[in-house]
């Protein structure tokens, strides 16, 4: 990548996840922050993140209502959702909300979803 | 006397109580513990998986592993920590799809614990080698496969339920050949989870694999439903026919299964009509009516010389259902004729086209 290499946030509260995203966007020219707990977020830091990838699920907070919390505490480009979660049903809402660039449900094909990212 | 006696009593008994609340001291403890190990172990081996994943792998790579995962006390003295390690595994199985997966199946086999699912299936109790079976195919231990395939047919039917679904996920559509073996009936419970897996694993219908079994003669039943249920599943238009057949069976069940798999199929005119040739034959009559209802929604003049034929029998509830199927349709008021002219016990009023 040249210059300044962009910015990503990966959001998950299981950390095999978290840890497999994480070096996969560093694999293809990212810096990244990665946080298990979303307690930690800090609604006050303006960074801007090229690209976010978030669950939807976190312990404590219902999915919409968290989706809501990201959008007006984060500073972002593109978001993708990533989740050990059945997404069908909840698409449409999550969207209603804030548009997301790609949902991918697990089993996630990495390859595939780097493809995408480096595409974009 | 009684004093003394009452007081060694009480000594007894707050000792008792000591002891009681230091076990549960101890084992709360212990269990404290463990799930900090577990918090330790989950967070090595996520980074591990990650480096293994997307970094350049050394000559040592999988050495430096063992060694770590040692260092973390996952070793076969701790069966508690290997278990926990396994599990993970199966977790990271299920997350990742393509070809990320090679590389984790790569990573397993050279972790030590990996016999560990192999010893438990050595064991007697049938929860244990059910287990083994389950993560070996979990983690995909394809050198497992022959193995696997002495369990299919074990006494026990959660060993059996296992090494029948461990055989689906490692040969897939070949695997199906078992149907023609069992030798207990496969539960309801059990062929959804055989079907399942196999749309999971192996999306596109092998239909020359599917030809070899659906020809085999003396299928136990169970395992012709599973067929049906794989026909559905997968929408295979060509092998209706097969489901179809089954209608013929002595086998309740077996008819019902049909009847079931028919009702969610997109059936053409000649499935329909094939179907309606076994309308005689089916000795259930609330069975005759689901065939019945089959024909709801297709267009009715196809049907209707079957239909004519229905409304001649003395079945009132098929000459409802029929009635009801052309409910909206231009033969409705005909049909209502029909019927008011059956309950007054007289003849079906002429010029009707039905």
């Amino acid at each position: 990548m040249n210059g300044k290499s962009k910015k990503s946030l990966v959001l998950q509260e299981d950390l095999l996840l978290l840890f497999v995203l994480k070096k996969m966007l560093e694999s293809i020219g990212y810096q990244c922050e990665a946080i298990d707990n979303i307690d930690l977020l800090n609604g006050e830091d303006k960074t801007h993140f090229d690209l976010v990838i978030t669950d939807v699920l976190f312990k404590g907070h219902a999915p919409l209502e968290f989706i809501s919390q990201i959008k007006d505490s984060l500073s972002f480009g593109k978001i993708y959702i990533v989740s050990d979660m059945e997404l069908s049903k909840l698409r449409k809402s999550i969207s209603n909300i804030q548009p997301i660039d790609g949902f991918y449900e697990t089993p996630i094909d990495l390859d595939k979803f780097k493809n995408n990212l480096l595409e974009q | 006397m009684i004093e003394k006696v009452l007081e060694i009593a009480v000594y007894l008994a707050f000792g008792f109580l000591l002891l009681l609340w230091g076990l549960t001291a101890y084992s709360m403890f212990r269990q404290k513990q463990f799930v900090l190990k577990k918090a330790k172990i989950k967070l090595l081996f996520a980074q591990l998986i990650s480096e293994h994943l997307y970094d350049e792998v050394s000559k040592t790579h999988f050495i430096e592993i063992q060694r770590l995962l040692q260092k973390e006390k996952v070793v076969e003295s701790r069966p508690k920590n290997v278990q926990y390690l396994i599990d993970l595994m199966i977790d990271v199985e299920n997350y990742f799809a393509g070809s990320q997966q090679e590389k984790i199946v790569l990573l397993y086999s050279q972790l030590p614990p990996y016999n560990v699912s192999y010893k438990k299936t050595l064991k007697k109790d049938w929860h244990i080698i059910a287990r083994g079976i389950r993560e070996l195919y979990e983690m995909d231990q394809r050198k497992y496969t022959k193995y696997i395939l002495r369990f299919r047919n074990h006494s026990n039917i959660f060993v059996r339920r296992e090494a029948q679904i461990g055989i689906v996920v490692f040969l897939g559509w070949k695997s199906l050949r078992f149907l023609a073996y069992l030798k207990y009936t496969v539960s309801l419970w059990q062929q959804i989870a055989i079907v399942e897996k196999l749309n999971i694993y192996y999306p596109v219908p092998n239909l020359v694999e599917l030809d070899k079994i659906l020809n085999q003669k003396d299928i136990p039943p169970s395992g012709k439903e599973i067929l049906m249920r794989i026909i559905r599943k997968f929408d295979i238009e060509e092998k209706i026919d097969y489901i179809i057949d089954q209608l013929e069976s002595e086998n309740y069940d077996l008819r019902e299964t049909a009847l079931f798999c028919l009702a969610s199929l997109d059936l053409n005119p000649q499935n329909l009509e094939r179907i309606q040739t076994f309308y005689e034959k089916v000795p259930d009559r609330f069975q005759k009516r689901q065939i019945l209802l089959l024909h709801r929604g297709y267009p009715v003049e196809e049907q209707l010389v079957f239909f004519k034929k229905v409304l001649k029998s003395n079945d009132e509830l098929h000459l409802k259902t029929v009635a009801n199927i052309l409910t909206g349709t231009v033969y409705e008021k005909e049909v209502d004729l029909l019927l008011q002219a059956r309950k007054q016990n007289l003849n079906a009023p002429p010029n009707l086209v039905l």
